[in-house]
């Protein structure tokens, strides 16, 4: 039985061995990747650049703000940490994450609303591509409410590989062997989208000028994010936006939906810790449909316009 | 629980703990118990249809025992018909019910069976009922004395390594194993654990990758070129190889590491130079089982018929061959082909003795080894398909097959990743297969060798491993 056991030890141990190598390796390639959100976590988390203006938020965020385009207007330094599927207590962990890193505080940060944003989550979309950083305290404790595998990664680290599909040791791979042949469609976390993506199938309502929207019954139990993102915020002086992102409109119509309960909710806020709110949910781009790549993400030219837009609206505020 | 999931090596382990920790006369208790449970999981209504087949063809057999020859017929007989019902019913009712339905409609006849019968086919249930009905046919014609002790005879058809797809156990194998005291030995459970790791690379890093290549095509033929499509039939054969035969490996190390030694169910398939020779070495325990328990009989029955009477038994035989492995028309297709080409084998057999001799040996076994492989891949088509239309849109791609450069995009799309962890894994278990058999049993005593096999296989398994596990294909039948 000894014997039984030594030999299970052995040949598990060595095992276990390669397997965590080859893990860290794979680690280390997505680390270096240039696609998906992995540039934008490794610049929330490695980097020390200082950047002077933050946006946060989902794929509102991330495909609709340019920074490139802002920062040739503005002359500051600023990155978009938007991340598909993002709610409000994912925008709080990157806050909280990116002013812990050693690098002086942003001078603003504007953060992307949407209703359904301030709802709980359940889970949260795409944990694995935090797994090269399970080691970053604040990383783990945010993605191991909701995931539980990265929990497992923590405890036996050989079988973090079994997490990652093809695709992801493909990446791993590629990042280990060409970091300096790899190419990024992401623009300082931007992600812009085509401009000829629209289904142009797609039908149109009728000629209406004001659609009402009933909007879903929401639980806005993530406003107790929102209360310690503005209170951090004020405390460290930095000032805070709520934007309320533009939405494709056809034919004449505006939308009524963030002008309900959305906004009483946010009331307080705007009060207390003196947050200014962008409401851009009806601007003339909203008619656009060569602007937008669906009914709720710019497309590229859009995200252009949009950028410049908001630089001159943030002059103006 | 699948055997390819954390829950069963952990229900492995304090199995096979407690039977080694308690003395011998509980340890078959523990292996019952264990083995009720493990199928019970899957649902508990299935566990009254296997006890009920488990306690008929027992004391059928005990009954048997006590009469004389000419008085055992009607035992047999009833217990034949109650075993094969529970069977009927629960395989293949639906698909006589819905083909009955149809041809009543056709001729505008009222048909009075509705289809509200969603009957739901129990796992395991066409390897077990073989078993059963071996064990009493045994009996019946006195090749073995009825197993004195019923909780041994339970333990036998419900032994939960080969309990869900086989291989299918004689009683005369298995069952007489059960009777002598087993021991601790440190080989057999290294031996046992290795051919475990095998079936598992075979299943999780193979098998369930080429799936995902492969079920998209079989579900949409028409979005797939057809080059691509006949890539995919030529995969199938890889999966359904790798899916099975990992099962079976896992089976049989399973047993080992008990100290049970079960019967293999491959033999280097994929070489065969004919079609009745694949079925030698594929899926052994069922063809030896059909060979027994109906071919002979019928064969035997008809030796008035000469040569005719092998053609009528194999066309038998590979028509419910077909029809065991699921209650669709597409595997009554594969085995009907199966049946034909078998038959043109037995009926050309001289003239093809003559081609081979007047043709180098080397290219007569080239092209018997290329049309056979080849037909199996075909039939295979059948095998896989949902249905028939299913099965006529995968052929009519592949008729129109040509190998543009639409391939590369197709295969492009799996991902060169996975396409290369594919082909290495291939060929790494070829290698592996020649040159230490599919047993691995050239392994055996080889110590360094077999620690490097062991690290280095667990590490692919960990490490290219396809984690979401998916049911075994055999399941289904």
């Amino acid at each position: 039985m000894v014997r039984l056991i030594k030999y299970l030890f052995l040949v598990g141990g060595i095992s276990c061995i390669f397997s965590y190598s080859l893990f860290l390796i794979i680690n280390y390639g997505l680390r270096n990747q240039k696609n998906d959100t992995f540039p934008v976590i490794k610049e929330l988390v490695q980097s020390n650049e200082n950047h002077q203006v933050l946006f946060i938020g989902s794929s509102l965020a991330k495909n609709n703000i340019n920074p490139i385009v802002f920062d040739s207007i503005s002359k500051l330094n600023s990155y978009n940490f938007g991340y598909p599927g993002a709610k409000i207590e994912h925008s709080y962990m990157i806050i909280n994450r990116y002013l812990h890193s050693n690098h002086p505080y942003p001078k603003m940060i504007l953060i992307m609303l949407e209703p359904y944003v301030l709802d709980s989550t359940i889970d949260i979309n795409f944990p694995v591509q935090y797994y090269p950083y399970y080691k970053d305290t604040m990383i783990y404790n945010f993605v191991s409410k909701y995931d539980s595998d990265i929990k497992m990664i923590k405890y036996l680290p050989f079988l973090g590989i079994t997490k990652y599909n093809d695709y992801l040791k493909n990446l791993g791979i590629m990042g280990v062997l060409f970091p300096n042949r790899l190419t990024s469609t992401l623009k300082k976390g931007f992600e812009p989208l085509f401009e000829n993506s629209w289904k142009t199938e797609i039908v149109l309502p009728e000629n209406k000028t004001n659609v009402v929207i009933i909007p879903k019954k929401r639980s806005y139990s993530g406003l107790k994010y929102m209360e310690t993102i503005c209170k951090t915020c004020k405390e460290k002086n930095i000032k805070l936006y709520f934007i309320i992102p533009p939405k494709f409109h056809p034919n004449g119509s505006k939308t009524s939906e963030s002008k309900g309960d959305f906004f009483t909710k946010l009331q307080p806020f705007i009060e207390k810790y003196s947050v200014k709110i962008l409401d851009h949910s009806n601007l003339d781009i909203c008619q656009k449909k060569e602007m937008f790549f669906d009914w709720h993400h710019l497309n590229n030219k859009g995200a252009r316009i949009y950028t410049e837009f908001l630089n001159s609206n943030l002059i103006f505020n | 629980m699948l055997f390819n999931s954390f829950s069963f090596l952990s229900f492995f382990a304090i199995v096979v703990t407690l039977f080694f920790l308690i003395p011998f006369r509980f340890r078959k208790t523990i292996l019952l118990v264990a083995s009720y449970f493990f199928y019970l999981l899957w649902k508990f209504e299935y566990g009254v249809l296997i006890g009920v087949s488990t306690v008929l063809s027992y004391y059928t057999a005990v009954i048997i025992a006590d009469k004389k020859f000419e008085e055992r017929k009607k035992y047999l007989v009833i217990c034949l018909f109650i075993n094969i019902s529970i069977l009927f019913f629960f395989k293949y009712f639906n698909f006589f019910n819905d083909n009955f339905r149809n041809i009543f409609f056709y001729f505008d006849i009222n048909y009075p069976i509705p289809d509200i019968l969603k009957i739901i086919l129990p796992v395991g249930i066409s390897f077990y009922t073989f078993e059963t009905i071996s064990y009493v046919l045994d009996v019946y014609y006195d090749r073995r004395k009825p197993e004195k002790n019923f909780g041994t005879y339970a333990l036998y058809i419900s032994f939960f390594p080969k309990l869900l797809a086989g291989p299918i156990e004689k009683s005369t194998g298995l069952l007489v194993q059960l009777n002598t005291e087993t021991r601790f030995d440190y080989n057999k459970i290294i031996d046992g654990l290795r051919r475990m790791l095998w079936g598992f690379f075979k299943k999780i890093v193979i098998a369930d990758r080429l799936s995902l290549l492969i079920d998209p095509v079989y579900a949409h033929p028409t979005n797939y070129s057809g080059g691509f499509v006949l890539m995919t039939c030529y995969m199938f054969a890889f999966q359904i190889y790798c899916d099975f035969s990992g099962y079976t490996d896992i089976a049989i190390g399973a047993s080992k590491v008990l100290g049970y030694d079960i019967v293999e169910n491959f033999n280097y398939p994929y070489i065969s130079k004919n079609v009745g020779e694949f079925w030698r070495r594929w899926h052994l325990s069922l063809s030896n089982w059909l060979k027994d328990y109906l071919f002979t009989p019928i064969v035997f029955k008809r030796k008035d018929w000469g040569n005719f009477a092998l053609v009528y038994a194999t066309f038998i035989t590979f028509v419910l061959c077909g029809l065991w492995h699921g209650a669709k028309w597409t595997f009554v297709i594969f085995g009907l082909l199966q049946g034909i080409v078998i038959s043109y084998e037995l009926v050309t057999k001289n003239i093809r003795k003559y081609w081979s001799s007047s043709l180098p040996k080397w290219i007569y076994n080239g092209i018997s080894w290329f049309l056979t492989f080849n037909f199996v891949v075909l039939s295979f088509i059948f095998f896989r398909a949902d249905n028939i239309a299913n099965a006529i849109a995968i052929l009519n791609r592949i008729s129109h097959a040509n190998f543009s450069i639409r391939l590369l995009s197709e295969f492009n799309k799996f991902g060169i990743f996975s396409i290369g962890i594919v082909i290495f894994s291939i060929i790494y278990m070829l290698l592996i297969e020649k040159k230490y058999e599919p047993s691995l049993v050239k392994l055996n005593n080889k110590i360094k060798l077999n620690y490097m096999f062991n690290c280095f296989t667990l590490t692919l398994l960990i490490a290219v491993g396809y984690f979401h596990p998916q049911i075994f294909i055999y399941f289904n039948f």
